[in-house]
């Protein structure tokens, strides 16, 4: 350097870039031009030394040549007598070698901190890629540390391959169990078949999805598990539209497709029945109940008879059934026809032979049909299915109601002799032969529901009361007609059996009845009946064999809804017939009733028409008094009759997640949709009643073979779905819309649908 | 040619993260696991790093220039720095996971500005006269301090007095004897040296002639260090995020190495 200027000396050879040492006298402006070796050692004299050498190997500076040194003249005393005087060399590290070094010692500090952290108990600590989400952390956060890891991952510590939704299913198995078949929404391929999935897209359906594809754990303690972006549901679900908001398919009659069991008519409740009391029609008081959380938050279909209904519907109720159900009368025949000793009914009550009369009601020709012949009688008797109709000239009429008669005694018979097993069988071989298979387990569990709480004491005594006076009458005259309990006319008392046998017009009934009381030798004989206090006849008729009473006691005539009001059997001895007293809403042996009707009736499109039991009069609503079926619409398929408590209020199974939900909770709490009504619009169109429409779908299919009933439910059905304005889907984006309320796929539609939710979408459907 | 080059260099650069972009959509819509599509994309561009590495050594072999293998090792890296963003989730959770992602990032954005420098310094440097191997600048600092200690000690016999003297004590003495700040050697700039040479000037009213003749080789001295500490900032800056780059080289292969087992063995399958 000179006068501050500093020489650009590009040709001035350069230390070489790959060599581990440089010179240290380098930065005092002295440098030992060769520098120093490879391991760091003064190279000057190794370079004099080897100058005449065509290299001078080791060195840092390349000797050009033997005659012409540039290496010898570079480190010439004469030339360095600077470096000299600053003492030997001082080799220092290149920064090739410092580079290395300190990558090296780095690659060494992290091994040795990854070694260290692998044997302290605590390593899952260092090397867990992220806490767990809460309910795993809350699952996992007993065990010891070492454990942890090893629950979900043992192949980190085993040789062996394990799968890990395996593992996952151990825990998960209990309320998704169809999640183990990995499918899209664990369906299986005939499941997707019958939701109409084509060939082509059985590719996906064929796929397995392992949990962690959606499901990513390790991502922090407030993460939520089962949020699932609409990406990954788009991937499958590939329709062009981009979210709620833009280009979702427009929903189809949503939520009103469900199918109802309650034919409930909010309209002409709302404009008709709350009108007329000058009540409000108020949603909230037969669908909210703050108090509980069902599948929508607190809103349910309907909170139940009780709270919803019986306020208005009790007394209505109570009047229907007032006289109980007859379920079998014994009608009246032709007095010719008992004394005919080849039909064999000479035992036929007397107080029914004064002419064919009297219904045959379904009841009856359910027991009855189960005879061969007697379902052919029951074929041939009038359309109506009053006996009063049968013409005596009518000779195939007659012959019908003959057989019917005697079908009827062994009827009686086999019930008095074998109890409950045979109206159980009756009702097995009815169901058998409409079904054309045999009964699943559920039609099996109705009739013995129909069956159940039946006395066989009852018919005991008809046997012996009804039939067996009349053995005596025909044998043993006058004494004996003084026994026997006479029809009563409506709205009289008892009269004398002998006047009205010989035809008198029974205003003496009280000292006929002291004398049916009386006769006490039969009632006595049977031991049931005075054992049993819950028949009411027989306790009735024990209390009239006290001696002190014979004479004075006045027995008034049973009536239902007075003597058996809390519900059971009993028999009207003024018009014959057996019958039952509802135990009011709800009473079991009247659903399974109706059900078996209901089920029975269904099948008459899939055979001929002519079962015998096949009452052409009867309606819908009317299949058991009381009104059962005017309000619930009963399945006409076996398979449903487990699959849903038609008779209930319809309750999702708690495993069972359908492709839609819905959450009322929240909505609820919003004064813009607080009003029921912001969504459910009902349909001001119709003017007419589900009653009138139903009345006039039956009237007009009464010709027709086909089940009325099939053809009323379908009727109530499409009224019912088409009672309110299916829902928009700009109701829901006036809040869930981006940047508002969330409107992911998952805010309305559940991934894990499984066989339960399947099925229970598939009802609904 | 150079921008034709470099043109063709980042479309095909900008093409392979358009591709490796549509394979983890593909596979995401398909419901497939682009977590392992990513981690190999990455693993295979990461140690397409390390041919370079491999290239300086095999130096007696024909594999092209070392520029080519830099160039291609630059664009490589762009691309894997983009892969490492689809790879990971944010935030980084665990401790190792935020080792092996720190010292990703280090090595990544150290390349990225190394990348950048390395264009912008050759401007800056060639704007100074000199050329100056940065091995050599401290004795050639020490060499300007040592004149310009010379110049200032004979300017106090002078006629003007110790003017000049006194003010290289006060003002020059600290600027050629002390290492410039921090500040400095981070932002090299030309505010001190405009400074000094401020106020170099307005001593010329105080000195008689010969005075200024050693005020003008003041000035020149306070040029020539001026340009060695700027020569010595950019070179150190450059060298250090070099080291920087360079030294996490094999703690970052190592790591990825048990990143790559921890995820097979816990993961389900055996590696």
């Amino acid at each position: 350097v000179s006068d501050g200027e500093l020489k650009k000396d590009v040709s001035a050879p350069r230390p070489n870039p790959k060599s581990a040492w440089r010179c240290g006298l380098e930065a005092m402006g002295s440098a030992c031009v060769p520098g120093p070796g490879p391991n760091g050692e003064c190279c000057k004299e190794t370079a004099l030394r080897e100058c005449d050498s065509k290299f001078s190997r080791g060195c840092q500076v390349q000797c050009v040549g033997a005659k012409e040194c540039e290496l010898a003249r570079l480190v010439a005393p004469e030339e360095n007598a600077e470096h000299e005087q600053l003492g030997p060399c001082i080799p220092v590290r290149s920064n090739l070698l410092s580079r290395q070094t300190l990558a090296l010692n780095l690659a060494i500090l992290t091994g040795g901190v990854l070694l260290c952290c692998m044997a302290v108990p605590q390593r899952e600590a260092v090397f867990v890629p992220g806490t767990l989400s809460a309910k795993h952390s809350q699952i996992l956060g007993n065990r010891l540390v070492s454990e942890r890891c090893s629950l979900c991952h043992p192949n980190a510590h085993v040789s062996s391959v394990s799968d890990q939704d395996a593992l996952c299913m151990k825990c998960h198995d209990s309320h998704m169990p169809a999640a183990a078949l990995k499918s899209p929404h664990d369906l299986t391929v005939e499941q997707f078949s019958e939701l109409g999935v084509t060939r082509v897209e059985n590719k996906l359906v064929a796929m397995e999805t392992q949990c962690a594809v959606c499901h990513k754990e390790h991502h922090g303690n407030t993460h939520d598990l089962k949020k699932i972006s609409d990406q990954r549901c788009q991937s499958c679900h590939q329709s062009a539209f981009n979210s709620f908001g833009d280009g979702h398919p427009e929903f189809k009659n949503f939520p009103y497709q469900t199918e109802r069991h309650l034919a409930f008519d909010h309209q002409a409740h709302a404009g008709k029945h709350f009108a007329q009391k000058n009540e409000t029609f108020d949603c909230r008081g037969c669908h909210v109940d703050l108090q509980k959380t069902g599948d929508v938050g607190p809103v349910f279909r309907s909170l139940g008879f009780e709270v919803a209904c019986a306020r208005c519907h009790t007394e209505p109720m109570r009047a229907a059934m007032v006289d109980g159900w007859a379920l079998l009368q014994i009608p009246s025949i032709e007095p010719a026809d008992a004394l005919d000793g080849s039909l064999g009914l000479q035992t036929w009550p007397a107080n029914a032979q004064f002419g064919y009369d009297g219904p045959i009601d379904l009841p009856m020709r359910l027991l009855l049909a189960a005879d061969a012949d007697v379902a052919s009688a029951l074929e041939r008797l009038p359309p109506s299915g009053r006996l009063s109709e049968v013409k005596s000239e009518n000779v195939v009429e007659v012959a019908a109601v003959r057989t019917l008669a005697i079908g009827l005694r062994r009827l009686i018979h086999e019930v008095a002799s074998e109890g409950q097993a045979a109206w159980k069988r009756r009702l097995t071989v009815v169901a058998r032969n409409a079904l054309h298979r045999e009964l699943a387990e559920a039609e099996a569990s109705l009739i013995d529901d129909m069956v159940a709480g039946l006395p066989p004491d009852l018919f005991r005594h008809i046997e012996q009361q009804w039939f067996g006076t009349h053995e005596r009458l025909a044998s043993g005259g006058a004494e004996a007609r003084s026994m026997i309990p006479t029809r009563l006319v409506s709205g009289q008392d008892l009269v004398g059996g002998d006047e009205l046998l010989n035809g008198g017009d029974g205003s003496d009934a009280d000292s006929l009845l002291l004398n049916a009381a009386g006769s006490n030798d039969q009632l006595g004989d049977d031991n049931s009946n005075s054992a049993n206090g819950d028949l009411l006849l027989g306790s009735e008729l024990s209390n009239s064999l006290s001696p002190s009473a014979e004479q004075n006691t006045k027995l008034t005539k049973l009536s239902g809804w007075k003597h058996v009001s809390q519900g059971g059997w009993y028999l009207d001895e003024e018009l014959l017939a057996v019958r039952y007293m509802p135990q009011g809403h709800a009473d079991p042996l009247l659903a399974a009733w109706a059900q078996f009707t209901v089920l029975i009736e269904g099948t008459i499109d899939s055979h001929e028409p002519s079962s015998g039991w096949h009452d052409p009069n009867l309606a819908l609503g009317k299949i058991v008094p009381g009104g059962c079926t005017e309000c619930h619409i009963l399945p006409i398929h076996s398979s449903a009759i487990s699959a849903v408590a038609a008779w209930r209020s319809v309750k999702r199974p708690v495993n069972a997640k359908p492709f839609t939900k819905f959450d009322h909770s929240p909505h609820l709490a919003l004064p813009m949709v607080r009003d029921c009504r912001y969504c459910h619009i009902l349909n001001e169109s119709g003017d007419a009643s589900l009653g009138a429409i139903l009345k006039s779908a039956a009237t007009a299919n009464r010709s027709r073979v086909e089940s009325r009933f099939v053809s009323a439910r379908e009727t109530a059905h499409e009224f019912l779905t088409g009672e309110f304005a299916g829902m928009q889907q700009t109701q829901c984006n006036a809040c869930h819309r981006e940047g508002g309320a969330n409107d992911g796929c998952t805010q309305c539609h559940n991934y894990h649908v499984g066989t339960d939710g399947f099925e229970w979408s598939r009802i609904q459907r | 040619m150079l921008r034709q080059r470099r043109l063709l260099a980042m479309t095909l650069t900008l093409l392979a993260v358009a591709l490796t972009a549509l394979a983890v959509q593909w596979t995401r819509n398909r419901l497939g696991d682009e977590s392992t599509l990513t981690g190999w994309t990455l693993l295979a561009s990461t140690a397409g790093l390390y041919l370079l590495t491999a290239r300086k050594r095999m130096i007696a072999r024909r594999l092209g220039p070392v520029a080519a293998w830099l160039q291609l090792h630059m664009y490589m890296g762009t691309f894997a720095s983009v892969v490492f963003l689809m790879h990971i989730g944010l935030p980084i959770r665990g401790i190792f996971e935020v080792w092996l992602a720190s010292c990703f990032v280090i090595v990544a954005v150290s390349g990225i500005a190394l990348g950048f420098m390395s264009r912008s310094m050759p401007k800056k440097l060639a704007a100074i006269e000199s050329d100056y191997l940065l091995e050599q600048i401290p004795a050639l600092q020490f060499s300007v301090a040592r004149d310009a200690h010379q110049v200032a000690l004979a300017s106090a016999s002078l006629g003007e007095g110790a003017t000049l003297a006194e003010f290289y004590q006060r003002r020059l003495l600290p600027f050629f004897q002390a290492p410039r700040s921090l500040v400095y050697r981070l932002v090299p700039n030309g505010i001190t040296r405009r400074q000094l040479l401020r106020e170099l000037n307005d001593l010329d009213r105080y000195l008689a002639e010969r005075g200024t003749e050693s005020r003008q080789r003041l000035v020149t001295m306070v040029k020539s260090k001026d340009d060695l500490d700027y020569h010595m900032a950019l070179q150190t800056r450059l060298r250090m995020l070099f080291v920087c780059h360079v030294s996490l080289t094999w703690a970052l292969a190592l790591m990825i190495g048990v990143h790559v087992v921890l995820v097979y063995r816990f993961q389900g399958s055996m590696l």
